[in-house]
């Protein structure tokens, strides 16, 4: 009978340990974006567009376009990202 | 039972213990960059007081044009501007007020800090609570979310002749030079103001900027003719989490 019940409540526990993590899981808020249009935070380390020689656009490590940019290395933004001579007062 | 009764609290505890402390938060990275900038960004947090916490409202027109008038309800057309802009860009106003079925939106036109009157069914509204404040005595820019500061650096601001300035601005579109080692530097961000002295420039119409450069010695002081220059590090931070309709303010 002791090693019945001692079945049983590993079973239970088993499924209340998945429960309990799942539900915290579930409470845990996800940070809201700042801006309400996707935003990528992309590490500020990143030079990409710096260099004119890289690969713009690509993983350097995996050759797989980047996420939140375009194939020209410029980040994908609500409005868009213009590729021309600017002519501002500089 | 009563083992059952013990190994089914001994194990519910274990679980909800687990459960906690596997799905704690995490720092969202945009801070980052090491203890030198953390440092900096603190210490930028303890002598900048933000003016403006709340957001702001960014009004991106639905069509290809969209008719601006002087007053809301105003039956007659004062202008009418373009969707894409000037640039090639979609064309956003930072949005200034609202009554009713109108907005009040900031201009990008002269002279600096027109405001003009759109109906809100012709843009569709999103916010921010991004906004960059340039100050241009000290020669330093600020990215604030609400109260936190998020990112600081030096500026370089127009000379005598050409000066930046002061006012209320936002972004109007994000441009990539061809060339990364121009006088523009990484990237270029257009401004909705002009330069008070150059009615034209480079075949432009005198438009102000911000954006990188190809001299990053001549940062922290007056160098430029009326755009605001930051490093190509900050511009390329900038490009990657600010977006156009974001407020710039130029404090002198």
């Amino acid at each position: 009978m002791r090693v019945k019940s001692l079945i049983t409540a590993v079973v239970l526990g088993v499924g209340l340990a998945g429960t309990g993590l799942a539900a915290a899981e579930a409470t845990t808020t996800p940070k809201p974006p700042s801006h309400s249009n996707p935003v990528s935070h992309r590490d500020p380390s990143d030079k990409a567009g710096k260099d004119p020689s890289d690969k713009a656009g690509q993983d350097p490590k995996t050759g797989r376009p980047r996420l939140g940019v375009d194939k020209r290395g410029c980040p994908i933004r609500a409005g868009g990202c213009l590729h021309r001579d600017p002519n501002y007062t500089g | 039972m009563r083992h059952l009764r013990t190994y089914t609290g001994a194990l519910l505890a274990a679980g909800l213990i687990v459960g906690s402390a596997g799905c704690g938060s995490a720092d969202d990275g945009r801070t980052g960059g090491g203890p030198a900038k953390a440092n900096r960004l603190a210490a930028a947090a303890e002598t900048r007081q933000p003016r403006q916490q709340g957001g702001a409202e960014i009004a991106t027109v639905r069509g290809r044009q969209i008719a601006v008038h002087r007053q809301k309800g105003d039956g007659a057309v004062w202008k009418t501007l373009s969707s894409p802009n000037e640039m090639g860009a979609t064309r956003v106003f930072l949005v200034d007020g609202r009554d009713g079925d109108w907005l009040k939106v900031l201009l990008p036109i002269r002279p600096n800090g027109s405001t003009g009157w759109v109906k809100a069914s012709d843009v569709t509204l999103s916010s921010t609570t991004l906004r960059v404040e340039i100050d241009a005595k000290a020669f330093t820019f600020t990215v604030f979310d609400g109260d936190k500061v998020l990112r600081t650096g030096k500026v370089a601001t127009g000379e005598g002749g050409t000066p930046t300035p002061a006012g209320r601005f936002y972004f109007t579109e994000l441009v990539k030079p061809p060339n990364p080692h121009s006088a523009y530097g990484a990237y270029a961000f257009g401004l909705s103001g002009f330069s008070p002295t150059l009615k034209k420039f480079a075949g432009g119409p005198g438009q102000l900027a911000v954006h990188g450069t190809n001299e990053e010695s001549a940062l922290g002081g007056k160098a430029s003719h009326g755009c605001v220059r930051v490093s190509n590090d900050d511009i390329t931070w900038m490009a990657n989490n600010l977006t156009i309709g974001t407020p710039v303010v130029v404090e002198q």
